[in-house]
């Protein structure tokens, strides 16, 4: 009887109580969202959007009726149209057991082709939302170098050391390293996803926000590794990652490996690198940390206005 | 700062030159004539010529006078008044001990020392232990840190955790001293309960401002324990069964008059009355959880100028858990999370001449924190075998002289120097595998931060001085020395407080400190987890640095039975550090990688103290209205926040009442602001370029702009005394949480399983929790 007494008032105490409460959290008035990275190879392109308070119902709709103009080095270039870019592909329903169909893809999109080192503004207006706007500027293409490759014996999967080396610019540049699978599926068609990848390079591990490690070869694990040339700024420089092939062995009718290596502006990077920590944040109170704010560049309003200039490389996978 | 060096200079020039004069010295010790315990803070005042002083932290006084009668007076609330009539024409060593008022149980009338309207310093709160053990408490648990929680201008941290936080400032920049040496870490169970056993505790001080040249090392203020020294007369003891824990506290004469001990114990014993329940489960498996803690000390005095201390303090924590399949397999699974402190300090007393007393202590002091687990496969014959070993923490080797110096009853002069030698073991994982079927073995380390050693060095001088009747002024100045991997950081920092007597009643304070801090405290949690990890500056992470300026009124009420201060601060803080957004000890990187530097604070605020000292109900009422913020290049965008303890209102009533000699009352009411957080604004699309990764963006406005529901909570305890053959026996019911308020433990944002409609969804942990503690004192 005394051992129950105890085991009861023991559970008492970690018996955690959950109530909904109103929290007095500062009004969130939607504001639009920018979504557009300007890339050296093509056209103007952009998404709009608008945000939705924590406690609303509505779902976060596309915003068709804007008027979004684009400016080159503050001198007007055109403004933006809206075009129908596809269908998103079905789902099933699973509590209504019933297949939805997919929804219609649209984006903003402006016929003209951005130059290196001019800066753009997209000023973007609507008779619901305050007026936003935001800056980017194109970066130099990266002076890519060369490229090795070589198999990893492994009896697990398939997995290749790769070693590449460019030659970064003087003053401070900020990177995106990825490798591209590119898989058609007999089910599912086309689907493109970056693979997963093992380093020790300072300056991503330094920089990036990875998935684990991997201790017995000191290093991260990560499929979209973000950088800056603070080690090697103006120097040439060799990066050496590890990436798997896990398509292998699948329904897979074809696979193929693009390395991308992308210059991209400071606001990009810093918009990828804190969203990258937002996704890794577990939530809770006791044990988590601060959560993680996602950087913008929209003055007035929410999302990224991004720069890239990437140099995409096909990897040919020795046998 | 340089005016602040010469102005020191002047008065010790005075202060020799006044050694010349025909004067002679009266010095000694006081103590307690039940248990010959030296005491702390007992005034010494020669009546007739109105000059005074008290006694030093280990019961020494000395006051030189001119040669005359005089009658020379020894008083200490909860004691009665000594008094001696001396003919002062040699210099005199006079110890006297100090009976107490009335019996035992009286003992919750609180002690004190000099009035507070008299004492120079401000900023200064003493709590004492017996007053401590009379707070109702969760579980019955007393604790020490909770109690300091009630003080103004300190704040808690999550619900019913032990942290406390100072004025603004963060966890880290709290100096909690255990007879003389650092505690790292202070909790237990995660936070909910403090180490420190208040059996084995004889003081508790908290210096919040002003700080005295003699401390240094952390920002925002200087928590001393001082552990009791051991019954030099007779054999006593104290047991107490509680919910969770019980204790054990034992002292007495090893020679008496000469040499005593004292050895305290406490252990939780959940894991072992839920061990029955586990293995009545039968499928192999074993766990639990329990801390224990054990305080040890034993003194020696040598002759009337030497005396000897040694103590020790041990705690640990541990969460285990085990499995095995079955006999023929023998798969085996354990698991194993424990931290803990050592702290060990030998201390010797020295009686240079009867003005100058000295104090050498030699510390021991190491906090380590270490996950560890192990499998055991069997499989065709071949075991497998994998073990995981994490492990942080810091070891510390320390030495200090301080020297006491009264030339006068004009000047107090105290000086001193400290070495501490650190070493940090920010994180390291020691792993094993052994996989004989593939011929696979790992046997390696993982040292994620190297290990780095420092030395903490500083000296100091400060002089308690009496300008005439109504000033007096603590003038001083701390000079330290950071060292590490070849990199110095010197520091000098000015101290002054000071004290104008209006009258008797009334004084006015004010005080200036700056103050250097040169080790961090990596923490992202809410409360004091294992695994916050303590790292030094480097060449990438400064020392922060703070100045605090506090100015006060203080005055005493009906005859010194009330005494009341409000207090007023603005204090700024420089190179802060903090978890990148996002990071923790798990980010498997050097923590140099994790962190974001140069941070900048600033706090503000005002606090009342109303505190009743004497009579049968005592207590106190306390409020702070407080501003706290931040700023941080990378947080925030580089815009000031307001910290996650920024609490606009902190109110908290203490009070005890003894309504007879066998039955006493406690009652403890807290009210607080809510806590600042990050909570989600409003949700928003990512870049489709994030492919199928991109999840749907948070948008948390500013950070901490958001509050959670405000806090507040009543304690009560009922303590119910009775004399019998061989001690006293106390039976003490509590309730904590009395009216059962759900106060927010953490809010998140959830939604309803039924219509979808996102709420904000509140965690609260304790309702109403009764307990009972059966306490037995001989």
């Amino acid at each position: 009887m005394k051992y129950i007494f105890y085991v009861l008032a023991f559970s008492l105490l970690f018996s955690a109580c959950e109530i909904v409460v109103d929290l007095d959290i500062p009004k969130h008035e939607p504001v639009l969202v920018i979504n557009s990275v300007i890339h050296a190879d093509s056209v103007f392109t952009a998404q709009l959007s608008h945000s939705v308070g924590s406690f609303e119902l509505n779902d976060i709709d596309k915003v068709m009726d804007a008027t979004l103009s684009v400016f080159q080095n503050e001198v007007f270039l055109g403004d933006m149209l809206l075009e129908f870019t596809g269908m998103s592909h079905d789902y099933y329903d699973y509590e209504t057991g019933q297949t939805i169909e997919g929804d219609s893809l649209f984006r903003y999109a402006l016929n003209a082709m951005p130059i290196v080192g001019n800066s753009y503004t997209y000023k973007v207006s609507h008779n619901s939302y305050d007026d936003v706007q935001a800056t980017a500027t194109l970066p130099q293409e990266v002076n890519f170098i060369s490229h090795e490759i070589a198999k990893v014996e492994n009896d697990y999967s398939d997995s290749y050391k790769l070693n590449l080396t460019f030659l970064d610019q003087p003053g401070m540049q900020y990177y995106r390293l990825r490798v591209i699978n590119i898989n058609i599926d007999v089910f599912d068609g086309l689907y493109i996803e970056p693979a997963y990848f093992d380093t020790a390079d300072p300056s991503i591990m330094s920089s990036s926000v990875t998935e684990g490690g991997d201790p017995e070869e000191v290093g991260v694990f990560l499929h979209d590794a973000l950088f800056n040339d603070a080690l090697f700024d103006g120097e040439e420089k060799t990066i050496s990652i590890e990436f798997y092939d896990w398509s292998s062995g699948g329904d897979e009718t074809s696979s193929s490996f693009y390395l991308e290596l992308s210059s991209i502006s400071k606001d990009y990077f810093d918009y990828l690198q804190s969203y990258q920590r937002q996704s890794n944040y577990y939530g809770g109170e006791l044990f988590a940390g601060e959560p993680v704010q996602v950087f913008t560049n929209i003055q007035n309003g929410l999302g990224i206005l991004g720069a890239s200039n990437t140099k995409s490389v096909k990897l040919i996978l020795p046998e | 700062m340089k005016n602040a060096i010469r102005l020191l200079g002047l008065f010790l020039l005075i202060s020799s030159t006044q050694l010349l004069a025909q004067k002679y010295t009266i010095s000694g010790y006081v103590e307690d004539a039940s248990s010959g315990e030296r005491m702390v803070g007992v005034n010494v005042v020669a009546k007739e010529l109105s000059l005074g002083t008290t006694t030093n932290t280990f019961g020494f006084y000395s006051i030189t006078l001119p040669s005359s009668e005089f009658n020379l007076e020894m008083s200490f609330i909860g004691y009665q008044k000594a008094s001696q009539q001396i003919y002062l024409k040699e210099s005199l060593h006079v110890n006297v001990s100090l009976e107490t008022q009335t019996e035992e149980l009286d003992e919750i009338i609180l002690v004190g020392e000099e009035t507070i309207v008299k004492r120079t310093q401000s900023s200064v709160i003493e709590i004492p232990v017996q007053q401590i053990k009379s707070m109702p408490a969760l579980l019955g648990e007393v604790d020490v840190l909770k109690a300091i929680q009630l003080l103004p201008g300190v704040q808690s941290g999550s619900e019913g955790t032990s942290g406390f936080y100072v004025r603004g400032g963060g966890p880290d920049q709290n100096l909690i001293l255990l007879d003389g040496v650092p505690v790292y870490n202070a909790s237990h169970l995660f936070g909910f309960f403090s180490v420190f056993n208040a059996d084995a505790i004889k003081n508790v001080r908290l210096t919040k401002g002003g700080f005295p040249a003699r401390f240094g090392g952390r920002l925002s203020s200087v928590l001393e324990i001082d552990m009791k020294e051991g019954n030099l007369k007779k054999f006593s003891g104290e047991t107490s069964i509680g919910l969770i824990a019980s204790k054990m506290t034992l002292q007495g004469p090893i020679v008496k008059d000469k040499a005593s001990f004292i050895v305290s114990a406490r252990r939780t014993y959940i894991d072992l009355l839920a061990q029955p329940f586990i293995m009545a489960a039968g499928d192999g498996s074993r766990g639990g959880y329990y801390f224990y803690d054990l305080n040890a000390k034993v003194n020696y005095t040598i002759s009337d100028n030497d005396r000897l201390y040694l103590s020790t303090y041990t705690g640990d924590d541990r969460f285990y858990a085990s499995y095995k399949e079955n006999l023929l397999s023998g798969d085996k699974f354990k698991f194993g999370l424990g931290w803990g402190n050592l702290t060990s300090s030998l201390r010797w007393n020295h009686l240079f001449s009867d003005q100058l007393f000295n104090n050498t202590t030699f510390t021991f002091s190491q906090y380590k924190f270490n996950i560890t687990a192990s499998e055991e496969y069997t499989y065709d014959g071949f075991k497998d075998k994998y073990e995981f070993d994490y492990y942080s923490g810091i070891r510390d080797w320390g030495f200090k002289t301080d020297f006491d110096y009264l030339p006068n009853p004009n000047h107090y002069i105290k000086f001193g120097a400290s070495n501490t030698y650190h070493t940090f073991m920010p994180g390291q994982l020691d792993l094993f595998m052994s996989e004989p079927e593939f011929d696979e073995y790992v046997d390696t380390s993982y040292v994620f931060s190297e290990r780095l050693y420092s030395h903490e060095a500083f000296v100091y001088v400060e002089d308690d001085i009496k300008f005439n009747d109504r000033f007096k002024a603590n003038i001083g100045v701390h000079a330290s020395l950071f060292s590490v991997k070849g990199k110095m950081y010197p520091s000098v920092q000015p101290r002054l407080s000071a004290r104008y007597l209006i009258d008797e009643n009334w004084s006015a304070k004010m005080s200036y400190a700056e103050m250097q801090q040169n080790v961090h405290l990596l923490t992202n949690s809410n409360a004091g987890l294992p695994t916050d990890i303590w790292v030094p500056s480097t060449d990438k992470v400064k020392p922060q640095s703070s100045r605090q300026i506090a100015a006060a009124l203080t005055r005493t009420l009906k005859d010194g039975v009330y005494e009341l201060s409000i207090e007023g601060y603005y204090k700024t803080m420089d190179n802060l550090i903090s978890y990148q957004e996002g990071s923790s000890f798990m980010s498997f990187k050097d923590w140099q990688e994790t962190v974001e530097t140069g941070g900048q604070g600033e706090s503000f605020g005002l606090e009342l103290f109303l505190q009743k000292k004497k009579g049968k109900t005592s207590g106190w009422i306390g409020y702070t209205l407080s501003w706290a913020n931040r700023r941080f290049d990378n947080i925030n965008f580089g815009e000031w926040y307001s910290y996650k303890y920024d609490r606009r209102h902190d109110i908290s009533v203490v009070v005890s009442h003894e309504f007879s000699k066998s039955f006493d009352m406690g009652l403890t009411w807290v009210y607080g602001t809510g806590n600042a957080i990050t909570f989600p604004l409003a949700n928003y699309s990512p870049n489709q370029e994030l492919g199928y990764y991109g999840n749907e963006i948070e948008y948390y406005g500013k950070r901490n702009s958001t509050r959670m529901a405000a806090y507040h909570r009543l304690d009560l305890g009922i303590n119910f005394h009775k004399q019998k053959k061989n001690g006293v026996r106390t039976t003490s019911i509590g309730f904590y949480n009395a009216y059962s308020r759900k106060n927010p433990f953490f809010v998140y944002l959830g939604s309803d399983w039924r219509t979808g409609q996102k709420q904000a969804k509140q965690v609260s942990l304790f309702p109403i929790i009764p307990s009972i503690t059966y306490n037995f004192k001989f």
